[in-house]
């Protein structure tokens, strides 16, 4: 279910951290994969917020600050040990595994996050912030500043990875 | 458009959004109404996004991390004291050579890594979780503060001068000399079981760096910090063992 915060009222910190910190921690977890690290990412989200949350013009779009906040302090931070593969968007492949849902409902969400972490850099930070139903398609595509025909196109080619790699067998998945 | 490039399209079509402007979307949407095998493919593709989509929202969340983030913001200051032992330091001056025998090992400083950007206390944070994660071994190991500020003295490292609460009765494990933005970083380890690290650079060497008469602590689900200046120091602590360190220090 997607929260929402009274924005036409004065934003009021503690509304803000009470709707939204949920959602950015799982985003930072999925992300990061270590909880010390997304409750870090959480907090660090917040505390720029609190510094600079009121240069924030346009308060409609505070969420997608926030994510957005969020998403360059976890680039920052891996940045500096590698970099995104390049996408040759002319290469999709139509590559589409199938997979039972059961399978899924099998999994814990551990081993979701874990199979997402296999998923190319470029594609899996669509695909988390699509299966989190936090934001729309636009607000995802302002956070990862790229057009939305792009977003789709990550997450199809993200989507058709996380299957393969929910295909394989579990010793495979570390 | 083949049933292929459809698929390709809806599989990344969340219903609830309003994404249907993109003419490819709206042609792929077109095409499934007339065909009964794309539907029922979309509908499984529905139930395995509803089914991961659970597991993501089943992430557990950190039990207080609301409080703390809010903490965090409206942090507790302590209240700092004189560092003790600093004013008989002078008199470890001459006792260089007895160091060794009192069970001081030595070891060269090294450096850590560091990305370029701008000095904020969000910066020494950083570089002292970095620091915490990839430095291994002491400078010099002793159980006594003046010691180990004595060695960071002699290798031209900012020791420590000022420090909050009893935080100089707390034993020591050992210290080491880091770089930061080529500025030396004293550390001295402390606590039971070296959980708590105390960070110390020079003001001149981060002129951009707040200054923070009163100690502000800062908790969070795995860490403490703490951040305060002194005469010409800024000091940060980080301690994996808040309960221990709140038995010398109140914040």
């Amino acid at each position: 279910m997607e929260s929402h915060i009274n924005i036409t009222a004065e934003l009021n910190f503690e509304d803000l951290v009470s709707t939204y910190y949920q959602p950015l921690y799982r985003f930072a977890y999925s992300l990061a994969r270590n909880a010390e690290e997304a409750a870090d990412l959480t907090q660090q989200t917040f505390l720029i917020w609190a510094k600079k949350g009121s240069t924030l013009k346009d308060k409609t779009k505070v969420k997608s600050w926030l994510f957005t906040t969020l998403y360059r302090e976890f680039l920052g931070i891996r940045r500096k040990s590698s970099r995104f593969p390049h996408i040759n968007a002319e290469a999709i492949e139509h590559e589409l595994p199938t997979i039972s849902p059961n399978v899924v409902s099998k999994i814990d969400s551990k081993r979701a996050v874990d199979a997402l972490n296999e998923i190319d850099e470029a594609f899996r930070a669509p695909l988390v912030l699509f299966y989190l139903k936090d934001l729309a398609y636009k607000e995802i595509a302002e956070i990862l500043d790229i057009p939305i025909g792009t977003v789709m196109s990550r997450l199809s080619r993200g989507k058709a990875q996380l299957k393969k790699i929910l295909n394989k067998p579990k010793k495979n998945i570390p | 458009m083949t049933t292929d490039q459809a698929k390709f399209i809806l599989q990344a079509y969340r219903p609830d959004q309003e994404a249907a402007n993109l003419p490819e979307l709206k042609e792929a949407l077109n095409l499934m109404e007339e065909n009964e095998s794309l539907q029922k493919w979309f509908e499984e593709e529905q139930a395995f996004d509803n089914a991961f989509a659970e597991k993501l929202s089943n992430i557990d969340i950190p039990k207080g991390l609301s409080e703390l983030v809010l903490k965090q913001v409206i942090a507790k200051p302590g209240k700092p004291i004189e560092f003790p032992w600093w004013k008989q330091f002078s008199a470890w001056g001459a006792a260089a050579s007895i160091l060794l025998v009192l069970g001081l090992v030595l070891i060269p400083g090294r450096r850590v890594p560091l990305q370029e950007s701008m000095m904020t206390i969000e910066n020494f944070q950083q570089f002292a979780n970095q620091a915490l994660k990839n430095v291994e071994g002491f400078g010099a190991s002793s159980n006594d503060w003046g010691k180990l500020v004595e060695y960071l003295n002699e290798n031209n490292t900012p020791a420590p001068t000022t420090l909050p609460g009893s935080m100089d009765q707390m034993p020591t494990v050992g210290c080491m000399t880091l770089k930061f933005k080529e500025n030396p970083v004293g550390v001295i380890c402390f606590g039971k079981n070296s959980k708590s690290h105390l960070f110390v650079i020079r003001s001149q060497d981060f002129p951009l760096l707040p200054t923070a008469e009163q100690p502000i602590f800062e908790e969070n689900p795995f860490t403490t910090t703490g951040y305060w200046s002194g005469k010409d120091k800024h000091y940060l602590v980080v301690s994996q063992d808040p309960q221990d360190l709140r038995q010398f220090v109140s914040f």
